[in-house]
């Protein structure tokens, strides 16, 4: 403090310590210079301070003393009378500009706000009057011509009013005021929608009788009716973010005009990572609702997807999530690779599927090195991947076949439906003699062998047709058996021409087996029983 | 403004003309009407606090001798009819809200409401509105914009009045929510939004027109009889004549 200071070398008067009112009025007397520091009379101190060379230095202080006669409680009403009046002496005495620095001095709206309000019930209607006007330029809303002539007009008729029209007019009046000083407030401080969000918290039961307030749902239909937007759809909104009424709301925003600006706006405000992992981690799961979540949210939704895709033990809860994660499209790579880093297997083997489902390219996985992993889903998982990739292609399934799971072998012979390349014919042919190789897949492999074109598919389908030979040293068919049926058809189909082939072939058609014939018979069409090979 | 809901048009002269002598009852209230339209005309956002304070004053100008009193501002001057049926309504709606039960601070809600209703007209073109002859079909399709246009001037004020946005969207609609605007989300209109209309078709109907003179009451009261139960809520109805009748008399 310099000592030019108004506040500088402040000393009370002696004598019993004074209340908090006392005090602030004798500081804010002698920062004013004024000599009676019981301020007898607050006119004059108001002029005192009006001329001072300090009166917009000192506007805490002409604040706390305000302040100090909101909330001070005197003894009898005859002294909370004098003291209100003496406020409200000197809240009209002030120079407009002088009381709104006052005003302007406290920078907690919250703080401006209750003193504010305090006074408008304490003060005299001339002095509420003032403060209004005082106080809306303080909260940067100059007041105009129009409200100055209002609140005038107010005043008078709280004064001029007979007893009985009196009461409701002041309380009329300082009501407007009320609003007026929440309206400038909020302008102040509520500037962006979220700040709605804490609104309806709280709230009273309403009373549907007296209550006029619209319904939240009323008000957000029009908001999407017209594309207005505004604080009052805001607080609609906020009050519609949960449960049944979120389910509402979305309803709502589905049947939207498509152009609405309000819709996208509801969309955005509400749409968010958070909303969704709770919609998400509720049992059951609304997927209706988590799509119209996801629309407007996109790619924004991915991290939060694949979370609760890794978090989730719910196998249709995975595969609702799946379906969605999969529609994001190649922006989604970035997650899935930062996510492949986790090392355990269902986070992969999670991983890969959606890779798989959204045909995202692969370039930059290494899937290959999934393919050898040690738990066959994360292999299954890498390998569908593999299958898709055409360089890729034949390599994996030739590893396919070798693999002993059941659920493995499964996928590679339905990708093998696409070609079997000829890599991987003396594995499968090798494969299907062998002992673990479960035997519900043999008839489908004898059936992929029989469409190859390799000689050595050839040789592993003949096999299964030629009973070796007579006695006589003539060739023979072998037993009937469903796969020895099954090559037969493959040899009709793509050897039919070849030598050890049409002895066979001609060895079938002489065949008293109807069945044995109708094989022999199989023309070389692409077959159409390839989805009735057991392989689904 | 009550085009849908007014009867025809073309209706004979039925009452007085514009009145001889200005009254200047209201008259501070009148000119911050006018002010506040000019301003949302003119572009800039709905002056909330001042249509607040507007509000209060009828309020409290209406109660001047303790009891509510309802003394119409009567149209002197054609060019006033805007801001006088805005006064009107907001002074009806407050007497109807108050007669309904309503405690202060939600009729004086109410009158705002009322206040508000039409605002969404500044948005049309002012020949339209002055216009002497009967509206062509574009013409009142034009007309039919005004309830929306409201309710997105008074969302966009960026202040909470949502009873007035809703009132001004729904002001026109019959109790089956048919009428106008089009509702994609189909509902009957809100009991304040029925409050409002019954006061806006009655002032509408009341006052001189440049295409027709003014109704005189028995007249419309019969009209809105009719039209109870299915343009009007029939309470709304029953109530405002009731109201009106009494402060006739």
């Amino acid at each position: 403090m310099d000592d030019q200071h108004p506040d500088f070398g402040l000393t009370l008067r002696s004598g019993p310590p004074p209340t908090p009112a006392t005090g602030a009025w004798a500081n804010l007397a002698h920062v004013a210079r004024h000599p009676d520091d019981t301020v007898a009379n607050a006119d004059e101190l108001a002029r005192a301070i009006n001329s001072s060379a300090h009166a917009y230095q000192i506007g805490h202080r002409i604040y706390a003393v305000i302040k100090h006669a909101v909330e001070e409680s005197p003894a009898t009403a005859d002294l909370a009378h004098r003291e209100h009046d003496r406020a409200s002496r000197l809240i009209v005495g002030l120079k407009p500009d002088v009381l709104t620095t006052a005003i302007a001095s406290q920078p907690d709206f919250g703080d401006r706000m209750r003193t504010l309000s305090g006074a408008v019930n304490i003060v005299t209607p001339a002095a509420v009057r003032a403060l209004a006007l005082a106080a809306a330029p303080a909260y940067q809303q100059p007041a105009s011509a129009v409200l100055t002539g209002l609140l005038r007009k107010l005043e008078m008729e709280v004064a001029t009013f007979n007893d009985a029209a009196r009461t409701q007019a002041d309380t009329a009046f300082r009501n407007l005021v009320h609003q007026l000083i929440r309206a400038w407030s909020s302008a102040n401080v509520e500037t962006t929608a979220s700040a709605y969000d804490h609104m309806f918290q709280d709230q009273d039961e309403l009373d549907p009788d007296t209550d006029v307030t619209p319904e939240p749902e009323r008000v957000v239909s029009l908001a999407l009716e017209t594309g207005a937007v505004g604080s009052v759809l805001w607080t609609a909104v906020a009050a519609l973010s949960e449960g049944e009424d979120l389910r509402r709301l979305i309803g709502m925003l589905k049947d939207a005009p498509k152009d609405s600006r309000a819709a996208e706006m509801i969309a955005q405000q509400f749409a968010n990572p958070q909303r969704l992992t709770q919609l998400l981690r509720e049992d059951p799961v609304d997927f209706e609702v988590v799509d119209a979540l996801l629309q407007p949210m996109k790619l924004a939704a991915g991290e939060t997807l694949l979370n609760e895709l890794i978090r989730s033990n719910q196998r249709a809860v995975r595969r609702g999530i799946i379906e969605r994660v999969a529609t994001l499209g190649p922006g989604l790579e970035p997650m899935i690779i930062e996510r492949l880093k986790d090392e355990r297997w269902f986070v992969l083997r999670n991983m890969l599927h959606v890779m798989n489902e959204s045909g995202s390219p692969t370039t930059r996985v290494p899937v290959a090195e999934y393919q050898t992993h040690a738990d066959p889903r994360v292999r299954r998982e890498a390998m569908q991947l593999q299958f898709k990739d055409p360089i890729a292609r034949d390599r994996a399934l030739a590893t396919a076949f070798k693999e002993s799971d059941p659920a493995l072998l499964r996928v590679a012979l339905k990708a093998a439906r696409g070609g079997l390349p000829d890599a991987a014919v003396p594995i499968l042919a090798k494969r299907i003699l062998e002992s673990d190789f479960p035997p519900e897949f043999r008839i489908p492999a004898i059936q992929l062998l029989g469409r190859s074109k390799s000689l050595l598919a050839l040789d592993s389908v003949l096999k299964y047709v030629s009973g070796g030979t007579t006695m006589l040293g003539k060739p023979k068919l072998a037993a009937k058996t469903p796969e020895m049926v099954a090559a037969l058809k493959g040899l009709s189909r793509t050897w039919s021409n070849e030598r050890r082939a049409k002895v066979l072939l001609e060895l079938a058609l002489a065949s008293n087996d109807p069945n044995i014939v109708a094989a022999a018979q199989a023309t070389s069409e692409p077959s159409k029983d390839v989805d009735d090979d057991g392989i689904e | 403004m009550t085009e849908s809901n007014s009867p025809n048009d073309a209706a004979p002269a039925l009452s007085a003309p514009l009145d001889a002598e200005p009254d200047l009852r209201y008259s501070e209230e009148v000119d911050a009407i006018t002010w506040l339209l000019d301003e949302v005309r003119s572009g800039r956002a709905l002056p909330v606090v001042e249509a607040e304070a507007v509000a209060h004053s009828i309020f409290v100008s209406m109660r001047s001798n303790g009891q509510t009193t309802l003394r119409l501002r009567s149209l002197a001057d054609m060019r006033e009819y805007g801001s006088v049926h805005a006064l009107n309504v907001a002074m009806l709606s407050m007497g109807l809200a108050e007669q309904l039960g309503f405690d202060h601070s939600a009729v004086r809600e109410i009158g705002l409401a009322g206040l508000l209703s039409d605002i969404g007209m500044v948005r049309l073109p002012v020949d339209l509105i002055a216009k002497s002859e009967q509206l062509e079909p574009a013409e009142r399709e034009l007309i039919k914009t005004h309830p929306a246009e409201g309710a997105r001037i008074i969302v966009d004020a960026q202040t909470a009045l949502p009873l007035a946005a809703v009132v001004a969207f729904e002001h026109h609609l019959r109790m089956d929510g048919t009428g106008y605007p089009e509702l994609r989300y189909p509902r009957v209109p809100h009991r304040i939004s029925r409050l409002v209309q019954i006061c806006d078709t009655y002032h509408a109907l009341r006052s001189p027109r440049p295409f027709r003179q003014a109704w005189p009451n028995d007249v419309i009261f019969s009209f809105l009889q009719q039209r109870a139960g299915s343009d009007f809520d029939p309470d709304m109805a029953t109530r405002l004549i009731a109201l009106v009748a009494m402060h006739e008399h």
